[in-house]
């Protein structure tokens, strides 16, 4: 039997010349409460032990007792920056459960959203990350554009961060008049903006000398540590789920899928970067593909899914967004796992942050893009 | 008016030099007063410009990022805010935590303060308007400017916390490291302009100025003026997103308020020194040399700051092996071929 | 882009493939096939790692890929159920859930830790630890991973009670008496 020691590193662990240095949990650079221990000899880091847990909100034991659409409000605060693509992920989940066939236009309508979304939260991905390595001006400039995006949030779902838009069956409610034409206007205007900040930031000299080579995954790494999204892809490999496993009308689309080649900081930055304008020719195919219809399939008013599990998957902004739901036939889930993706890719901070410097070490975690609210639930 | 106010000055420090040198005693008294006076002087310019540049920094980074700045504290445009932002900073609680080193700690913000003080004393203002016109004035002015080294280390280490020592210790490296591409531009002005005192530099620009005989060493110089001034993308000390403010991360208050000001002054004091070497100083048509000598401070700063705010940060070792592999060879270089411009032309 | 059809005929074909190389391998696994492929794998804790084993070499398109470690409570039933969501990478034509059940009255449940087969299980059964009080035999670093360390108890348990004290209000008294 394992005896769980309580305190890592041990202090026999620390050599003679380390210092234990604690980033974390209030720290500019981690992207929340994060708290990473740190050994390093110098500059270089030993090991980087990530300590979790401290936005732990008990999402899972929540959604045991309440009632299937009333979980959906809960997905919307785990990845707070994202909450399109977690609410995507949990009524997908429980449409498979209880089979019911959402109605096409809601469809189009979810992939609208999603996409939307996966812009903004690589805005701000971009704008902090950049802010992490020192130039702070492009966080205003990702901000100011996510504003486009946060305002035909706002017309279509009334709120702009955490929207309980979409629900078990299709989408709240229909889009308002003019979302389409905004959206369109939003459209033409980012291809400009996203060449100047690739002029301002991807293209910059010091830029590329602190982010390439740092971090590097190999592609057996990621496979093995369960990455997902752009860090999976940096490394090399082809998987999209959008492409590759359908969902939502992710099906009827052109999904350009930007593969990196070394896995390290870099490549991570590019991919998502490229993914920005991926997304802008997703919404443009599915604002052409929108056809008058219903926005909400015909269910019960008291939601009772059969018994059974399931395990449903959609790509989120930062990966592999995972839902493991359990239902017992009742009102509601009996249990609601979450597979977030910044919570498994922490496992392979560690591997990324060895032999480099400390610098690297806010690198690093900027690539992966965590988002506490869902590596804690 | 104001001439005639100037020129009734100028009559009264002529009486009274007159009448001190009646004998050696009151010599001394006269020019330890007058020394008073005109570090007195140096102190006030130093601190209006420090508030006129944290004012513009601001505002310039504000506009840069597609924001407004301050705006309320005095309208228009918020020029008072620094003094609201002073009044703030003093009325705080001074806290000394308890695990530091009390000397160090309280000294540290001192010695940076003092630092860049101390170079205010050779920047010629216009012809002759100069604190004390030393013979050996750049080399005073590279001890002067290392000396802000001293005051990172005592705080860092003062501190007693291992993200003060960190960020003291990538900055005690990084301002040794590029003292000595700075200087060795600097060597090559003195060579071109035959003289060190700063006096000296700027008359002999009256024909062309050194940044046309000097570009490499400008250059040169610029990269080394951001790593002096602890700026992005040099900022190692202070890294604000990596070491949550480095080497003063301990400090608050009216203690903070001195790093903070003396980041300020040297700024000023740096793009005062740049001006002198390389663009010609006091020297313009026209206007008054105090203005010329204004307005080329202030574009200079303007560009440092401009950088600032675009430039992300590199990182230490990085920092390091540009600063003794790259600059270094290029400020040698420079050097020689200033060597053989002199010589043959 | 790959429809709906397509996937679920390769899912189920690749699931036919790992069922008779489970049926010869591990013989006391009892295998289920889903309408939509996957492959549902039920194996004694003993037999848990040589199952996974196979699943992680056997097939076409071997199943390199743990998406998720989930916990089940079923107090009716008495166990802690641990499901393994397997998938294969990049191609994801395979699908299985990798399932064990443990006693949840032991003092502790106890599984073999799938950590070296799939190291990304790591966090995951950390996390399993932590809620429902599975231990993980030869995992490398099996302590609480969401909860303080300090924590007393399982909190995902269907009988989990809280016992810690009460937390007082703070209120403007304890400022301003």
């Amino acid at each position: 039997m394992t005896e769980t020691v309580e305190f890592r590193p041990l202090p026999a662990d620390i050599g003679e010349h380390e210092l234990l240095v604690n980033m974390g949990p209030s720290h500019p650079s981690t992207h929340g409460v994060l708290r990473v221990v740190l050994r390093v000899d110098g500059e270089t880091v030993v090991d980087a032990l990530p300590d979790l847990g401290f936005l732990h909100r008990c999402f899972e034991k929540l959604a045991e007792s309440w009632t299937w659409p009333q979980v959906v409000p809960l997905t919307d605060r785990l990845d707070y920056v994202s909450a399109m693509t977690n609410e995507l992920a949990y009524v997908i989940a429980v449409e498979k459960l209880a089979g019911i066939e959402v109605p096409e236009r809601a469809q189009v309508i979810r992939v609208i959203m999603a996409e939307l979304q996966r812009i903004a939260s690589h805005l701000v991905w971009f704008g902090s990350f950049a802010n992490d390595l020192g130039a702070t001006t492009p966080f205003l400039y990702a901000i100011r554009e996510r504003e486009h995006i946060l305002d035909l949030f706002e017309a279509a779902a009334g709120a702009r961060l955490t929207y309980s838009y979409l629900r078990i069956g299709g989408v709240r409610n229909d889009l308002p008049p003019g979302f389409v034409e905004k959206c369109r206007d939003f459209l033409r205007l980012m291809p400009k903006r996203l060449k100047e900040y690739e002029n301002l930031l991807l293209k910059n000299v010091i830029f590329v000398a602190r982010t390439k080579g740092v971090g590097r995954l190999t592609r057996e790494q990621a496979i093995a540590y369960g990455c997902s999204g752009p860090v999976l892809r940096a490394s090399g490999v082809d998987f999209d789920l959008r492409r590759d496993e359908p969902y939502a009308a992710y099906g009827r689309f052109d999904i350009d899928v930007p593969v990196g080649t070394e896995g390290d900081v870099y490549d991570r930055t590019v991919c998502r970067f490229e993914e920005m304008r991926a997304s802008l020719k997703i919404i443009a195919q599915a604002l052409d593909a929108l056809e008058p219809g219903e926005t909400m399939a015909k269910v019960p008013r008291v939601l009772k899914p059969p018994a059974g599990d399931v395990y449903s998957r959609i790509e989120s902004p930062r990966g592999e967004v995972g839902v493991y739901l359990v239902s017992t036939g009742g009102t509601g889930p009996y249990r609601v796992k979450w597979r977030a993706p910044s919570f498994v890719h922490l496992e392979s901070l560690p591997l990324m942050c060895r032999g480099h410097y400390v610098a690297d070490v806010v690198a690093n975690i900027g690539s992966i893009d965590i988002i506490l609210g869902e590596v804690d639930r | 008016m104001l001439a005639d106010l100037v020129g009734l000055l100028q009559r009264l420090w002529g009486q009274l030099h007159m009448a001190a040198s009646v004998s050696p005693f009151w010599q001394a008294v006269f020019d330890v007063s007058w020394g008073l006076v005109k570090f007195l002087l140096v102190v006030l310019f130093m601190i209006l410009n420090t508030l006129v540049l944290v004012w513009l920094e601001r505002k310039l980074s504000a506009r840069i990022q597609s924001r407004l700045g301050p705006m309320r504290c005095g309208r228009p445009h918020g020029w008072l805010q620094l003094i609201a932002d002073t009044f703030k900073l003093l009325g705080k609680e001074d806290i000394i935590p308890r695990a530091v080193d009390k000397a160090l700690f309280i000294i540290a913000p001192v010695v940076v303060f003092t630092s860049s003080l101390l170079i205010y004393v050779v920047i010629p203002l216009g012809p002759g308007a100069i604190v004390s016109d030393l013979d050996v004035g750049m080399v005073y002015l590279a001890a002067a400017a290392s000396f802000t080294v001293m005051g990172v280390l005592m705080a860092g280490w003062g501190s007693n916390s291992k993200w003060s020592l960190l960020g003291a210790m990538r900055g005690a490296a990084m301002l040794v490291s590029y003292e000595v591409p700075m200087v060795l531009a600097v060597i090559a002005v003195v060579m071109v302009s035959g003289t060190l005192s700063t006096d000296g530099i700027v008359r002999a620009q009256s024909g062309l100025w050194n940044i046309v005989v000097q570009p490499l060493g400008f250059l040169v110089f610029l990269a080394a003026l951001f790593a002096e001034l602890n700026r992005v993308p040099f900022d190692l000390a202070e890294a604000e997103s990596e070491l949550v403010a480095g080497y003063n991360v301990e400090y608050s208050g009216l203690r903070f308020a001195f790093f903070f000001l003396a980041e300020y002054a040297n700024l000023l004091a740096l793009s005062a020194v740049a001006v002198t070497l390389y663009f010609g100083g006091w020297q313009g048509p026209w206007l008054p040399p105090f203005v010329w000598f204004m307005l080329k401070t202030y574009a200079f700063v303007i560009l440092v700051m401009w950088i600032r705010w675009t430039l992300p940060r590199v990182r230490v070792d990085q920092l390091l092996s540009f600063g003794w592999k790259v600059l270094l060879p290029a400020a040698l270089v420079n050097l020689f071929a200033t060597g053989i411009y002199v010589l043959w032309v | 882009m790959r429809p709906a059809t397509d996937l679920r005929s390769a899912r189920l074909a690749a699931a036919a493939v790992l069922q008779a190389e489970l049926a010869s391998r591990v013989p006391s696994a009892r295998t289920t096939v889903r309408p939509d492929g996957e492959l549902e794998v039920r194996v004694e804790p003993s037999e848990l790692r040589q199952a996974a084993e196979v699943l992680r070499t056997a097939g076409s398109h071997p199943l390199n890929y743990l998406s998720c470690v989930s916990g089940v409570d079923w107090p009716d039933r008495g166990v802690i159920e641990v499901v393994y969501t397997l998938h294969s990478m990049p191609d994801p034509s395979t699908k299985a859930s990798l399932r064990s059940e443990v006693a949840r009255d032991a003092d502790p449940p106890v599984l073999p830790s799938l950590a070296e087969v799939w190291p990304t299980a790591g966090f995951q059964e950390r996390e399993v630890y932590d809620l429902l009080g599975v231990r993980f035999e030869g995992h490398p670093d099996l302590r609480r991973i969401l909860l303080d360390e300090s924590f007393v108890g399982y909190p995902l348990r269907k009988d989990f009670v809280d016992t810690r004290p009460p937390r007082r209000r703070v209120t403007r008294e304890d400022y301003q008496p």
